[in-house]
């Protein structure tokens, strides 16, 4: 691929992403109010189902070895891990008409796949963002400390005044918040130092940190999920849905780019 | 700065196109060998991968992007962005890691500075290997009718000179002489402590024809060449400004120190290429012959006819050493060639 035909099928990529995004955001929002929730359900397994797939695709075509090959190894097994929590939510949810948000086999499963991701994301860091000054590194513990600072009492304050007495559940929906702080400081990092409407850093193949900005959805995502859990308001759970949804299908174009461009076919 | 590497790289050029090699792989397949390390301990795939997408991104082969590090470390930089930075901290790490455990010269000031880059070391790298390959040429062969073309950087002149004297020292009845067609030479700077070396001024007698030929300099050594025949007839081949008859079947050593300036003149053009004639008899007559020309090129603005006039000197010499950097420059000879 010369560099002129490369841009043409950059430009379609873009489109095609765009128009992705678009269609899962606008299909859960504009389902019936009362269907909506399950359309999330659905949608968000077959985005990670996705990109789990992608993940071991590479995974068979790249081999483990190196550092790289480490890496993804590590993300599949995550991918894995969390597409499998979602189908067991999935199920839960639709299948068995659970109500009540209370702690199931999936939530074990999304709390071990945070392993194999953060030591992805790290990895990934350090070999290809190592570069950060002390200021970004500043800027962003800064950020993190008043993120806890604000969420922490408002998830406590919910919990004691919520109906919900479901300590164990507390205790989940904060680790998924701790939890997501350490992936999300690298991505964090990375998309600080990235300058992504800053032409001047970017790669031809590498203008956009595709898992990290996924990674920042997802603890979004997470923080929202984790508030209606606690507070027990779970009729607005269906919000979190597109934002999952939309940091799988950004993990999975992100895994296809790495596909096409860093695997010697 | 830029005019003068803009002259240096028309100097490579006019070497390269007068039929010399550049003899030292071995700097490239360091480089390209460190690269390939680091890219596959990242992972092959991916090595091979990246690769692949920068040659056919910019339409470069394989060869062509690991064989130059300049060019290696920019397409990364318009393929990978910043992402690149670790990966060329990494070669840098590597190359230095080479240099400390090859034994080559490195300041510890040079290892902890940030600004030291990776071209930077690779020079390094290339003059210690072009180094070692002068090194190698002065002493497997002991007929050597060399240029230097120096920009007056004295570090590399002086310790090829030296090495030339030094090596001189151990064979019996050489005759060592200095021939200076250059208005600024320092005896002092390159033969302070070498005996029995004759120096010839002839840049005196040429553009002061009224003077006597024979007005010796301060040193007793120091001479200046008869001529033979008078001025006007300097236009004439039979001009002998030395009687080189002496020097036959002798062993020889001889440092010619040339300002590319001088060449403009007729007369010292004339000189030198008779000069260089004499040269190449003895060279073919002697059995040991060290010539050694050091053309001041530090003024070489390459202007058309200065590069006329130097390529034909050039031609006269089977190697060329040009400082920096530093490089040597064999002449191609098929036959060699194929026989290696």
């Amino acid at each position: 691929m010369n560099l002129q035909s490369f841009y043409t099928f950059r430009k379609r990529f873009l489109f095609i992403v765009g128009l992705s995004l678009l269609f899962a955001i606008l299909l859960i929002s504009l389902s019936p109010e009362s269907q909506r929730e399950n359309v999330g359900n659905i949608t968000n397994p077959i985005s990670i189902i996705i990109a789990a797939s992608l993940s071991v695709l590479i995974l068979y075509k790249q081999k483990t070895d190196g550092e790289i090959g480490k890496a993804f190894l590590m993300l599949t097994l995550g991918l894995i891990l969390w597409a499998v929590a979602e189908i067991l939510f999935t199920y839960s949810e639709i299948i068995t008409l659970e109500l009540e948000r209370n702690i199931m086999l999936s939530d074990l499963l999304w709390l071990l796949g945070y392993g194999p991701l953060i030591y992805y994301s790290l990895k990934m860091y350090m070999l290809f963002h190592n570069y950060s000054s002390k200021k970004s590194i500043a800027v962003i513990i800064i950020m993190m400390i008043a993120y806890l600072a604000y969420i922490l009492p408002l998830i406590l304050d919910t919990y004691s005044s919520s109906s919900n007495e479901d300590l164990p559940l507390l205790y989940i929906s904060i680790s998924y918040l701790l939890l997501d702080l350490i992936f999300i400081f690298p991505a964090s990092l990375v998309i600080l130092n990235f300058g992504i409407f800053d032409n001047k850093n970017q790669g031809v193949l590498t203008f956009f940190p595709w898992m990290f900005v996924a990674m920042i959805i997802i603890g979004i995502a997470d923080s929202i999920f984790a508030y209606t859990s606690v507070s027990g308001y779970y009729q607005l759970e269906w919000i979190t849905t597109p934002i999952y949804t939309s940091g799988y299908l950004l993990m999975a174009f992100g895994l296809y780019w790495h596909y096409k461009f860093f695997i010697y076919k | 700065m830029s005019s003068k590497s803009s002259a240096n790289e028309k100097l490579i050029k006019l070497i390269e196109n007068s039929g010399y090699i550049y003899r030292n792989q071995k700097t490239d397949i360091v480089i390209r060998d460190i690269i390939l390390n680091v890219l596959n301990r990242i992972g092959k795939s991916y090595s091979k991968a990246l690769i692949y997408q920068i040659c056919s991104l910019y339409g470069l082969s394989q060869n062509e992007l690991l064989s130059n590090y300049e060019l290696f470390e920019n397409s990364l930089k318009r393929v990978v962005g910043k992402t690149g930075y670790p990966i060329v901290l990494r070669i840098k790490k590597e190359l230095l890691k080479y240099l400390i455990l090859n034994k080559y010269e490195i300041s510890t000031k040079d290892i902890l500075d940030p600004s030291f880059n990776v071209p930077q070391i690779i020079d390094k790298l290339s003059e210690s290997y072009n180094y070692d390959l002068i090194s190698e040429n002065l002493n497997n062969n002991k007929r050597n009718h060399m240029i230097l073309l120096s920009n007056n950087d004295d570090k590399h002149i002086k310790k090829i000179i030296t090495s030339l004297v030094h090596l001189s020292k151990n064979i019996s009845d050489i005759k060592r002489v200095v021939i200076v067609l250059h208005d600024h030479f320092d005896k002092k700077k390159y033969f302070r402590s070498v005996p029995d070396i004759d120096i010839y001024y002839l840049h005196d007698i040429i553009s002061s024809p009224s003077s006597s030929p024979l007005s010796s300099s301060s040193s007793s050594t120091d001479k200046s060449f008869k001529l033979d025949n008078d001025a006007n007839n300097n236009n004439n081949n039979n001009i002998d400004l030395i009687n080189f008859q002496q020097f036959d079947n002798t062993n020889f050593l001889v440092f010619c120190f040339i300002d590319i300036q001088i060449l403009q003149q007729f007369n010292n053009y004339k000189i030198l290429q008779i000069l260089e004639e004499k040269f190449e008899k003895l060279y073919n007559l002697n059995k040991i012959t060290q010539i050694c020309c050091i053309y001041d090129v530090s003024n070489f603005y390459t202007k058309e006819y200065e590069i006329k006039l130097l390529r034909d000197f050039i031609n006269h010499h089977d190697v060329i050493i040009v400082d920096e950097p530093l490089l040597m420059y064999q002449k191609f000879d098929i036959r060699d060639d194929i026989l290696k």
